[in-house]
């Protein structure tokens, strides 16, 4: 029998409100596929848009934004720069014909273990069900 | 004479005038702003033939005098040559002639602080397009049945291309060419700019009589100019008529209507997500990794290039990082000058999927590059 | 500013050159367009006059090396043609005044231009144009738009070819097999591999031939200069004694991919170089003088098409080949009577760029091609730009295939070893190269041969 494809999903995680979301998320135990793998940056703003497109080329099958919510950033503006830059690589992964799932950006606080869970649940279900990214070279593991 | 003003200029040096493509006034202007001292150096183009025009900088009157007249199949974007002139002299003054494309260039480099504006002098000159000079040369043999050493003029007048010789001279409408895949560059066919309202000073032939240059005066900077020029005796002025008035406007308006036309033809949608990644895919394919494209990008003023930063020619990625950095990076001051689809040795159309992403994004931040020193939109990111 | 041609490869593109580079748009091959190498030219580090290793007023060391060719015999001229014609034939007297011929390590060879190209329908092409020459490329793309159908014999799948053949060292003789036709073929005519060349332009109609060589004048040169022996042969017969005094102008040995061949050159008595650059080279000479690099002298190259291009710049080459010429007691030359000979030889009157000139060359060589045997081979997939040292590939490429079986992994190393020892590189993965192959655009120091015979351990 076949194995069932996970998608591979690379995770940015701001040290000061995600990645400690993830972590209690972890450390509750709460169910979530071993899809995800997370890079903690010092701030969202410090994900740069060569760091999300170089996941994508070495396979990734989806790239995820996350950090404090708008308002709590620990450097006051970061994540407003994290959503512009978003936005924009939003606009050239559409143009270059990527399915939107592909990209996404989530505000998650540190106390969110739960719903990180759920957030990532959510994700990778979408990603299986529009398949591999078309980026992925077939050699690629 | 003030603000805001149009008028008509020529040169009072009777050789220039005649050498001028239109009276001779920009070179007059230029040799003006050195003589009086408002400039310590010129940027001009020097005619090597019909078809070539080599850029220099100099301070040098007669130079700037050998460079009269206008060369339409010399494509050249003059914008580094001002950025080098900055990194050279950062206290210095400046003068250029600037199509809207070199003007363009100039204010999005001044926004990112490699040019001051304040000490450019921007000589506007109207600009109803360019030409490849090979394929013109090609085009000259094809379709005029000339040799392209022969011509000694070329001029543009009422849609049509007027190629003279000694002997003869022959004309054919633009239209009728760029169906046969000459005439005007496919950027410029598409450009909606023709008369450069962001420089000090937009000079033309449209609206003037023979041997003259109609001006619209648009800054202060401008009016200095002009005013130099005039107390140094070497040009004279005349009120612009109604009737040219009229034309002028009235030319520029059908101008941006084929372009908008040219835009639709050019720009067709590709509505299938899964045909835009073939598009990209397929065309993207035969990048060499040269970089050419950036080096000569007016608008690329990266001092550490992020485009190459996450760029490896040892990776085998299915599109190149280079280039995906590089349409995201300038998405936002993309001026669609025709740069970088000019010299890709690999014939990728460049400035097409530049202004795909930059149609997108300035119309998402309502920015348009070039025009005044509004901040864009990714300054905010940076 | 001053017009040149970039002297990366003999396309010959127009390049104009001072404090900024500026793309020549008119230019016949490239119009304004150029590749990576053209645009990093400018920077190198002078060589200086010197005798013994040590600097030297240019004046001594011209009467040095005059000295030495006077008394040594058996002296051998090498330029490759990395010089302009005039300066090709000042040294071609320079060398007739002891009865010598100046080497060019490249046989003559013209064959079809840039327009066959564009008007054909059918290519066959030996190179990698994406990497070896790239401005062939847009020739190419713009015949294959025209309908033109591109078959491609090379180690791997080249992208702009319909139908890719690869090749394998073990079964090299495919290529004798080929059915030309009336095909256009592009081919790479190289002192490393001469025999490969060889075995294509002598099984196909020599007019079809668009024949690209690796130094700018490659073309001038044969036709200024007689002199046929390939750089293998030049470097035995140093080791035979045969030749005991060698002067190099602008032309390097150190192309070779075995570096075990040039510690003949410790066998000379006399080395004498004239190059723009300080390297490793001039480091092992007994006399250095200095020169022009290609775009800073002034004069005529012929590019690989023959269409002779002119280059602004300045004649010192010329100058010292001159002066040396005058103190061996023999008639000075001057960069204007050289020109006027040039012009005459190639029988143009003036030199316009947009006609290419007829040219009377004879190819001569007959050579057979090398076999190899059964297992894995490193292929060196030279580029011209690597011997302008211009080097920004540190990496070979391999077969995802390869990668797979010997289990490496992305930032790893790849392990080869040949009967000169063992190496450890980085590599690249590409589709469609043999899996018992490693093609590297370097030359690594394993190598015994274009080809070199290696196990993965
Ligand atoms: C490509 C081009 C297209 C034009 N199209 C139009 C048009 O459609 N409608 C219109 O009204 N006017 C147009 N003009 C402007 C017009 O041709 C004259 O340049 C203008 O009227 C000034 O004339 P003059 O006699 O005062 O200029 P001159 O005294 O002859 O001086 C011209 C100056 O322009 C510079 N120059 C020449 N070619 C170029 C070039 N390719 N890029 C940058 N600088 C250059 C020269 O170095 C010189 O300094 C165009 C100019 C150019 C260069
Ligand atoms: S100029 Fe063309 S070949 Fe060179 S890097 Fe840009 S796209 Fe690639
Ligand atoms: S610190 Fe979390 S987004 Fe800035």
């Amino acid at each position: 029998m076949e194995e069932e494809w996970t998608p591979k999903i690379t995770l940015f995680c701001c040290n000061w409100c995600s990645y400690a979301g993830s972590d209690d998320a972890g450390v509750g135990r709460k169910q979530q596929p071993p899809s995800t793998r997370t890079i903690r940056v010092m701030c969202s703003g410090r994900t740069d848009p060569g760091f999300v497109l170089t996941a994508l080329m070495e396979g990734s099958d989806a790239v995820l934004f996350t950090g404090c919510h708008i308002g709590d950033c620990h450097y006051i503006s970061g994540n407003y720069k994290a959503k512009k830059r978003f936005e924009m690589l939003k606009e050239i992964l559409d143009e270059i014909g990527l399915e939107d799932e592909r990209l996404q950006l989530q505000w998650i606080s540190a106390s969110e273990g739960s719903e990180f869970a759920e957030y990532i649940r959510k994700v990778t279900e979408e990603i299986k069900a529009i398949g591999p990214s078309p980026l992925r070279q077939e050699w690629m593991k | 004479m003030n603000i805001g003003d149009r008028i008509v200029a020529w040169s009072k040096d009777e050789e220039i005038k005649k050498e001028g493509a239109s009276g001779g006034l920009v070179t007059s202007l230029l040799t003006a702003a050195l003589k009086g001292e408002l400039v310590d150096e010129v940027i001009a183009l020097q005619k090597v033939s019909e078809f070539e025009g080599v850029p220099i900088r100099t301070s040098n009157v007669d130079e700037v005098i050998k460079c009269s007249g206008s060369l339409h199949a010399a494509p050249i974007n003059l914008t580094k040559f001002a950025v080098r002139f900055f990194e050279a002299h950062p206290d210095g003054t400046l003068a250029l002639p600037a199509k809207p494309c070199d003007a363009r260039g100039i204010i999005e480099q001044a926004k990112r602080k490699k040019i001051n504006l304040e000490k450019t002098y921007l000589i506007g000159l109207n600009c109803g397009g360019t030409m490849p000079p090979i394929t013109t040369m090609k085009m000259l043999e094809k379709m005029y049945e000339i040799n392209p050493d022969d011509v000694i003029e070329e001029e543009i007048e009422r849609g049509k291309l007027i190629f003279k010789t000694e002997k003869e001279e022959k004309a054919i409408s633009i239209d009728e060419l760029e169906e046969a895949g000459y005439g005007r560059r496919e950027n410029c066919r598409y450009c909606e700019t023709n008369i450069p309202v962001m420089t000090d000073v937009a000079c033309g032939n449209w609206g003037a009589g023979k041997n003259e240059t109609f001006v619209e005066i648009f800054t202060e900077k401008g009016l200095k100019l002009m005013n130099n020029a005039i107390e140094l005796g070497l040009i004279e002025t005349a009120p612009a008529t109604e009737k040219g008035i009229k034309i002028r406007e009235k030319t520029n308006s059908v101008m941006e209507k084929v372009a908008k036309k040219w835009h639709k033809k050019i720009f067709v949608p590709i509505e299938d997500r899964l045909e835009r990644f073939h598009y990209y895919m397929d065309v993207m394919e035969d990048c060499i990794d040269c970089e050419a494209c950036k080096y000569v990008c007016p608008v690329c003023a990266c001092d550490e290039s992020k485009c190459i930063d996450f760029y490896d020619p040892m990776d085998s990625h299915k599109i190149s990082i280079y280039h995906l950095v590089r349409l995201l990076h300038i998405s936002d001051s993309c001026i669609g000058c025709g740069q970088c689809t000019d010299v890709c040795p690999a014939e990728i159309p460049l400035t097409i999927l530049h202004r795909r992403m930059a149609d997108r994004i300035q119309a998402k931040y309502d920015y348009i590059p070039g025009m005044d020193m509004k901040i864009p939109p990714s300054f905010e990111v940076e | 500013m001053n017009k040149i041609v970039c002297p990366g490869c003999n396309l010959g593109c127009g390049l104009y050159m001072n404090d900024v580079l500026y793309f020549r748009k008119n230019a016949p091959v490239n119009s304004g367009k150029l590749c990576k190498f053209g645009m990093k030219l400018h920077k190198y580090e002078k060589a200086l006059p010197m005798i013994g290793g040590k600097e030297e007023e240019l004046s001594n060391v011209i009467s040095a090396a005059s000295k030495k060719l006077a008394e040594t015999k058996d002296f051998a001229f090498v330029s490759f043609g990395n010089v302009t014609c005039e300066e090709q034939l000042a040294f071609t007297k320079l060398a007739s005044t002891v009865g010598s011929d100046v080497y060019t390590c490249i046989p003559g060879f013209v064959g079809a231009d840039i327009e066959k190209i564009r008007q054909s329908t059918e290519i066959i092409t030996f190179i990698d144009p994406y990497t070896t020459y790239p401005l062939i490329l847009r020739h190419m793309l713009y015949a294959k738009e025209n309908g033109a159908k591109i078959t491609s014999y090379y180690w791997k799948k080249i992208r702009i070819a319909d139908e890719s053949v690869i090749l394998n060292p073990t079964e090299i003789d495919k290529i004798k097999s080929i059915d030309f036709g009336d095909s256009l073929v592009i081919l790479d005519l190289n002192p490393l591999n001469l025999e490969f060349s060889n075995e294509i332009i002598n099984s196909c109609n020599r007019e079809n031939i668009v024949c690209l060589k690796p130094f700018l004048n490659s073309t001038g040169a044969s036709l200024l200069s007689g002199g046929e022996k390939s750089i293998y042969q030049i470097l035995d017969e140093i080791k035979e004694k045969k030749i005991k005094g060698l002067y190099l102008l602008e032309s390097d040995p150190r192309i070779v991919p075995d570096d075990a061949l040039l510690s003949a050159l410790d066998k000379l008595d006399v080395l004498i170089v004239q190059q723009s650059a300080h390297n490793s080279l001039s480091d092992r000479a007994n006399i250095v003088l200095p020169n022009d690099r290609t775009f800073e002298g002034k004069g005529t190259v012929l590019n690989f098409e023959g269409r002779a291009l002119e280059t602004e710049g300045k004649t010192e080459g010329i100058k010292i080949i001159s002066e040396i010429l005058k103190s061996a007691g023999k008639e000075e030359t001057s960069y204007d009577s050289l020109h006027a000979e040039v012009l005459s030889k190639l029988g143009i009157t003036e030199i316009d760029e947009y006609v290419v000139p007829e040219h009377n060359l004879v190819y001569k060589p007959e050579t057979e091609l090398k076999k190899y045997e059964g297992g894995s081979h490193l292929i060196y997939v030279y580029t011209p730009f690597l011997w302008n040292n211009t080097i920004d590939r540190d990496f070979v490429e391999i077969s995802p295939g390869l990668a797979e079986s010997l289990n490496l992994h992305k930032d790893g190393l790849l392990k080869m070893t040949s009967s000169k020892g063992s190496a450890a590189v980085k590599y690249k993965i590409v589709e469609d190269v043999p899996d018992n192959v490693v093609l590297s655009p370097m030359k690594l120091p394993i190598s015994t041969d274009v080809i070199t015979p290696i196990e993965f351990k």
